[in-house]
């Protein structure tokens, strides 16, 4: 009987607790809320992007239409985060995404006799879920509701697959054409860990609320990968791998973002982006070779609906605005957060 | 004790009256109903005028083993089509509707031709558009059984569409270049039954429909002779499980199955068999009487069909 006691009054106020948490979250507009999650509070963010690349950018920030070349970039990227507050003004946050692009050149046609021309087509494929990145978020202890600063530092863990599929290289003959696709099967994890640095702040006024953000990748280790080669003997492919080394460039991400709040449950922002991977090296070829620095920058436009306190939806839409060396595709993305008190 | 009684009489009726008066909403009321809580059909009166937004890409398909593929072609292809579209009830029971889509395609592909014995190589690259009204849809919406508080609603409509698109490659110069058709060159009739039920904050629903293709005369290959063809017959079977995430934000789960029958080209019948699955979760914004949807549709697993997904935005007000 004393335990049942025990149950109900244990149960009962847990519920109060849960409730105390609700009643936290039912008063913070997307504008107000913290910048890191309350103590207790568990955030699981999940969501959707479509990235269509119709540009890419060269080294002296040109705009070349992908048309014009004769490739294609399409991808879908699914995202999900975890965020948990550990006190008011400490929390861990992991994130893991899942990517699946495909990138198509343009086709070759060789005729070297009139009946016997050849086709040739390259896929990429890149699929499969990135590392994993694990960070801790120190929320600096003001007490003002006017301004957050937040300090992150973290590790992504190579835990994904980074080493590529055996290629899947087809030879048919239709339309009077020997058609050879080339498919190479990469995935998505970047095969050598990295450290992770950050800063976030947010100044609150009225109904306007502007954020900026910057965040550091360090890869200090050079990572390890294999290459695959094909031969062809008597219409069969012959597949074999070799090892080559090579060193990630150091990425960056500078964000600002200006939001107005229109309605409690409405959340409209417009913003900035900008990331940069510097300088690397590979000896896919053989030779230790440059990877050039990249750049790339887009204007994003969103809003935020809070469906209840619980509960939110974000939409943005990314629009590429300049870069060097890069593709910069566009992006649609929804991405709906769940917040709950599991441990209260 | 007798006056007790006469006063309990009286009371229950106008009870009861008041009970049956609260159940009433107002015609503002009911204009501002969501996906979840409206009418099976608009109410007479009322018009729904909406414009919607479809987008996709070509590049994954299923093959003949159900396997997602990915196009081996570096062809880059998009359509985009949106439409405006009108429902009106006729009475409590019947809706018509009217939608007038417009299509805008978009191919484009790239080819380096080396020929070694000229020692000459040759970069063509070629795209290939068209813009213009698709083919038009006329349809009836009747509650065969209908909808109450207690009763699953029985719906049976039927939808006929007009080739009224340009179904013909236009201003043709050579293979590549060209002005797409936008309309499909053939007349359809869809047949749907569906069941309804809502029992709030949750509705749910089931249909059987079939669409039957009328066929005609196209030309099907650039700079050649217009050939007879009929499309695909096609069944489809759609689940959908719907809810409120809150009062004014609705939730929507669809989703299709689609078998096809077989085409004909010219007489001839092929032997391609081809279905698809799919599922489209939906948001709905209701704000006032002014609608939001937006939808991703995904297509889970297939044979000889698109495996892209495809977006859709749809903006509705009722009057």
């Amino acid at each position: 009987m004393k335990i049942y006691l025990v149950l109900l009054i244990c149960l009962v106020s847990n519920r109060a607790v849960g409730q105390v948490g609700d009643s936290i979250l039912a008063n913070e507009t997307t504008l107000i809320r913290p910048l890191n999650v309350h103590k207790g509070q568990l955030r699981i963010s999940g969501g959707y992007s479509l990235l269509i690349s119709s540009t890419r950018y060269d080294a002296q920030g040109n705009k070349i239409d992908l048309s014009d070349e004769g490739f294609t970039n399409i991808g879908h990227l699914v995202d999900l985060e975890f965020n948990y507050g550990f006190t008011e003004f400490l929390q861990a946050s992991m994130g893991i995404n899942h990517l699946q692009q495909a990138e198509r050149s343009r086709g070759i046609a060789i005729v070297t006799t009139p009946d016997d021309p050849i086709n040739f087509n390259e896929i990429i494929e890149r699929k499969g879920w990135s590392d994993i990145d694990l960070t801790l978020d120190f929320k600096a202890p003001f007490v003002t509701r006017q301004f957050d600063l937040v300090f992150s530092a973290g590790r992504s863990l190579p835990v994904a697959a980074h080493e590529p599929e055996q290629p899947e290289h087809q030879i048919e003959n239709s339309g009077g054409f020997n058609n050879i696709t080339y498919r190479f099967l990469n995935k998505a994890g970047q095969g050598t860990g990295a450290w992770i640095l950050g800063v976030q702040s947010k100044i609150r006024a009225n109904k306007l609320g502007f954020t900026l953000e910057y965040s550091h990748r360090n890869f200090p280790d050079a990572g390890s990968n294999i290459s695959w080669r094909g031969s062809l003997d008597n219409d069969v492919i012959s597949y074999s791998s070799s090892n080559y080394d090579y060193q990630l460039g150091d990425q960056s991400r500078f964000q600002i973002l200006s939001e107005y709040q229109a309605w409690s449950f409405l959340n409209i922002f417009l913003g900035y982006q900008t990331l940069r991977t510097g300088e690397g090296w590979t000896e896919i070829t053989g030779v230790r070779a440059l990877v050039e620095e990249q750049k790339r920058s887009a204007i994003e436009l969103g809003a935020e609906v809070l469906v209840t306190p619980r509960l939110w939806i974000r939409q943005v839409a990314s629009f590429p605005v300049g870069g060097e060396n890069s593709l910069n595709p566009l992006i649609l993305s929804t991405r709906a957060s769940y917040n709950l008190f599991p441990f209260n | 004790m007798k006056k007790i009684i006469v006063l309990i009489a009286i009371i229950l009726p106008v009870s009861m009256v008041n009970a049956q008066v609260q159940e009433e909403l107002t015609p503002l009321e009911i204009k501002q109903t969501t996906v979840v809580t409206q009418p099976a059909t608009l109410k007479k009166g009322f018009l729904r005028a909406g414009a919607a937004l479809s987008f996709s890409a070509l590049d994954k398909f299923f093959d003949d083993d159900t396997e997602k593929r990915l196009f081996p072609d570096n062809i880059w292809a998009k359509s985009l089509s949106y439409q405006f579209a009108f429902q009106y009830g006729v009475s409590d029971r019947l809706q018509a509707s009217l939608a007038i889509p417009f299509r805008n395609e978009f191919i484009s592909q790239s080819l380096l031709l080396e020929v070694p014995l000229t020692n000459t190589s040759t970069i063509s690259s070629w795209e290939i558009k068209g813009n213009g009204i698709s083919d038009i849809e006329l349809g009836l919406i009747y509650q065969l059984v209908p909808e109450n508080i207690l009763r699953r609603a029985v719906l049976v409509s039927a939808f006929l569409t007009l080739p009224t698109g340009e179904k013909n490659p236009t201003d043709v110069v050579d293979e590549q270049n060209y002005t797409l058709p936008t309309g499909s060159g053939e007349g359809s009739l869809n047949l749907d039954m569906t069941l309804r039920k809502v029992n709030y904050p949750f509705s749910y629903e089931g249909s059987v429909g079939y669409n039957i293709k009328f066929g005609g005369t196209k030309v099907l290959n650039v700079g050649e002779e217009p050939v007879s063809f009929r499309s695909a017959n096609l069944l489809t079977l759609r689940g959908a499980y719907n809810f409120h995430l809150n009062e004014w934000l609705a939730f929507q789960n669809d989703v299709f199955y689609f078998s096809f029958g077989e085409d004909e080209v010219d007489g001839q019948t092929g032997d391609t068999k081809r279905w698809a699955l799919q599922y489209a979760p939906r948001l709905s914004f209701q704000i006032k009487r002014f609608r939001i949807n937006q939808a991703v549709t995904f297509v889970l697993k297939g044979r000889n069909s698109s495996a892209d997904p495809g977006y859709t935005m749809v903006l509705q007000y009722v009057f």
